[in-house]
């Protein structure tokens, strides 16, 4: 209060530039008439001396510090927070009857506790899962699988030796890419059970237990990533997800869950992925190397047993802006190493991929409205030495593989409530698979959310057609700390 | 190692340079601010510039940690916390000399609420007309790092009251900006900005807003946004303000600087206010470097606290 009186008499004595002849002040401006709303807080009374406008905030007067301060001042959060997390309870249920698997997909309450210190130019990173799921059958804990009731998302250590280079080691998630829900040269695992049975969208990334060096120099930046043994997809199993068995022709559940020959030797079975890229006036490129394995089965031994045979993949993106909005292309080349003239029944194809897409706002339909559309082509390598070796009776993959993607965004309430829908079609395979959700936030701390996967197919052996049976709704609630 | 060192070196060269240069514009803006009698009323595109400088572009860079309380019509309040680092683009001292519209670099960090903690967002800004800003968001959860449309400027900023374009400032070129002698008093030059092109500005929404620039240091203290009908529907006022004083190398600017403000939607009563905490000036180690794509993983943690 004082303050701002000071703050007056302060521009008053001061000899504010008195106005020229012909410039005196007539009516006041709207703003200063008492304002609706809330009440002036101390040190902003109204200033009845002024000659109009708004009153002259605290603090114009040289030293005088603000007088306004935030509550949350006190305790204000730190670089990093000590323990972050949050408590989370989600369900999902079958909309359909699925002879394979129990009629709920998920009932789990989770616990996600992270703790970030920073030490002597260290940083070390915990991030861990503590789950109970009346759902799925009781497992020992395998953090490789996240199966069991403990999933370790995240145990690194984090350190620049150099202005230009960052290295992390341990259990991480790594991503690289322009798709949107679509992966070329990402070869980071992937957990697409979480994905289809309704987690949330964090989960559709596995941890990789690898190490990351990055180089930042100004004509090239780099980024290395050596996985010392093979991290494949938590890819599907049948164990909550109904598949496509084709062996058996036809779509199997838990009875049949996938036995799978991953292989685990340390070095031996290493991965490599290499990403090199610049910033060229704000469009983005960037170059891709892979050098490992199939992350989900692409293959079969003699014992039926699913395989990942060696793969390659070269690759490269560009994304910028383009007409008010994103435009990404990218495309990889996949080297099917264990059969690279595509004529091994057992081993998939070699294949070229291609996505272009583009994002944008559409102020000139709603505010807050978004819209994404991708384009994707998986096209397969020696697509007729495919069809002349494959088995008797197994249903033939098309040549080229489809898809549109179309991802819908409108937030609502300042920006609180979230209504989204991520829709995947393909035209080729003739199905599709559709992700509507809606995100409430209660508070700063709350929030509650409901979605759904729903695929829908013509065909028992196609992508998303296999997983018919799977759709499901879903609902969450989480507290944040 | 050589490089890098010999970026610094430069960059620190040309830091000073750009501090000396703004500290003569402050100087020069007060001298003109004391000195305009009747014949030297300033035209409305110089307190524009200043009032511009003065907003955004003080300093050649620049750090504050933000406080943002967003109140819904209800009352209901969400907070966030961030500190925001800026650097204008290239450095101060090459920004065309015409108007404040030259390029600028913001990162953000979030800290709170805990869903957002560890986000981070860089920006480009490119106020030129026709020119939409480079955005990149970084979702940790993910390791994600997601190019974000432009097109809509004028879309809430994290859920608050401000647009983007509040919080990294809006191209004075895109307006015609008028003085209105007559309600100008002995503290404030009142402006009134109308769009130049509506058609290409369909999305603006306003017809025409009002700012109430404090005379003596060309802080904007009060901007009101009126409809077509002239009714004031949004408003943005200074709520405390402070005279930031910076050394840069022997010489002592101030840096008039707003440190809790609030825009208010007039309509539905929701408001949001913010507060900016350690402000500083012409930070030294604030380097280029600092506001590339590497920043959204790699945090600058010098900077953020």
């Amino acid at each position: 209060m004082l303050l701002a009186v000071a703050a007056c008499a302060a521009f008053g004595a001061d000899g504010a530039p008195d106005l020229p002849a012909g410039l005196a002040p007539q009516t006041r401006p709207a703003a200063s008439e008492s304002p609706s709303g809330p009440a002036v807080p101390d040190g902003l009374v109204a200033d009845e001396a002024s000659d109009g406008g708004p009153a002259l905030p605290s603090g114009l007067d040289g030293d005088a510090t603000s007088d306004v301060r935030a509550d949350a001042d006190a305790e204000r959060a730190t670089f990093p927070l000590e323990v972050t997390g949050f408590v989370e309870f989600r369900g999902s249920v079958r909309t359909q009857h699925d002879p394979g698997q129990r009629q709920a997909s998920l009932g789990e309450t989770r616990l996600q506790l992270e703790l970030q210190e920073y030490v002597e130019g260290l940083t070390f990173t915990v991030r861990t899962d503590l789950l109970y799921d009346a759902v799925g059958e009781r497992q020992a804990i395998d953090l490789e699988r996240g199966r069991g009731w403990l999933d370790l998302r995240e145990a690194s250590v984090a350190f620049d030796p150099a202005d230009w280079m960052s290295v992390k080691f341990g259990r991480q998630i790594l991503t690289w890419g322009t798709g949107d829900l679509l992966f070329l040269n990402d070869m980071f695992p992937k957990d697409w059970q979480s994905f289809f049975v309704g987690r949330d969208v964090e989960y559709l990334k596995a941890p990789s237990d690898a190490v990351k060096i990055s180089i930042f120099t100004d004509p090239l930046n780099a980024d290395v990533v050596f996985t010392p043994r093979f991290d494949p997809d938590r890819f599907i199993q049948g164990r909550r997800i109904s598949y496509y068995n084709a062996t058996l022709g036809r779509i199997v559940g838990r009875g049949n869950a996938v036995t799978a020959n991953v292989p685990d030797a340390w070095f031996r079975d290493a991965e490599w992925a290499l990403r090199l890229w610049r910033n060229v006036g704000g469009v983005e490129l960037a170059g891709y190397g892979y050098w490992g394995r199939w992350k989900s089965p692409a293959g079969q031994d003699a014992g039926g047993r699913a395989t990942f045979p060696r793969l390659n993949v070269y690759g490269a993106s560009v994304r910028g802006q383009l007409g008010g909005g994103i435009a990404n292309a990218e495309a990889a080349y996949y080297v099917s190493r264990e059969d690279r003239s595509g004529s091994n029944p057992l081993v998939d194809n070699s294949q070229f991929r291609l996505l272009v897409g583009y994002e944008r706002d559409l102020p000139e339909i709603a505010r807050d409205l978004t819209v994404g559309v991708q384009y994707y082509l998986e096209w397969m390598m020696d697509h007729s030495r495919y069809e002349r070796t494959l088995p008797a009776g197994v249903p033939a993959a098309e040549q080229d593989r489809h898809v549109l993607t179309v991802r819908l965004t409108k937030k609502l309430m300042n920006q609180n409530l979230i209504l989204s829908l991520f829709t995947y079609y393909s035209p080729s395979d003739e199905d599709a698979y559709l992700r509507p959700r809606v995100t409430y936030k209660i508070d700063d701390h709350w929030t509650v959310e409901a979605g759904g996967n729903v695929f829908v197919g013509s065909h028992d052996h196609t992508f998303f057609g296999q997983f018919r049976r799977n759709t499901n709704v879903y609902a969450a609630l989480r507290y944040a700390f | 190692m050589a490089r890098i060192t010999r970026i610094r070196a430069m960059a620190t060269v040309t830091l000073a340079a750009g501090v000396l240069l703004a500290a003569a514009r402050m100087s020069e803006a007060q001298d003109a601010a004391k000195d305009d009698g009747a014949a030297k009323m300033p035209t409305a595109d110089e307190i524009v510039r200043r009032a511009n400088h003065t907003a955004y572009y003080q300093g050649g860079n620049g750090s504050a940690r933000v406080t943002m309380s967003i109140y819904d019509a209800e009352g209901n309040k969400r907070t966030r916390e961030l500190t925001i680092l800026r650097r204008n683009w290239p450095d101060e001292d090459e920004v065309d000399d015409e108007m404040f519209t030259g390029d600028q670099r913001f990162y953000v960090y979030f800290y709170r609420p805990p869903d957002v903690n560890k986000m981070s967002f860089l920006v480009w800004k490119h106020p030129q007309p026709g020119k939409n800003d480079d955005r990149w968001l970084y979702v940790p959860d993910l390791n994600l790092v997601r190019r974000i449309s432009s097109t809509d400027k004028r879309t809430s900023f994290v859920g608050s009251h401000y647009y983007y374009e509040d919080v990294s400032g809006r191209s004075p070129q895109l307006d015609t900006h008028e003085l209105l002698a007559d309600e100008s008093t002995g503290k404030y030059y009142v402006l009134k900005s109308t769009p130049k092109d509506i058609e290409a500005n369909k999305t603006v929404k306003f017809a025409s807003y009002k700012t109430w620039v404090h005379k003596d240091t060309y802080l904007p203290i009060q901007t009101s946004y009126y409809d077509e009908d002239g009714t004031e529907y949004r408003r943005y006022q200074v709520r405390a303000a402070n005279v930031v004083k910076t050394d840069a190398q022997g010489n002592e600017v101030s840096y008039p600087t707003a440190t809790a403000s609030r825009m208010k939607d007039l309509k539905t009563g929701g408001y949001t206010d913010l507060e900016y905490t350690d402000v500083e000036y012409n930070l030294a180690d604030l380097v280029k470097s600092v506001f590339e794509q590497r920043s959204l993983k790699n945090p600058p943690r010098e900077h953020l606290d």
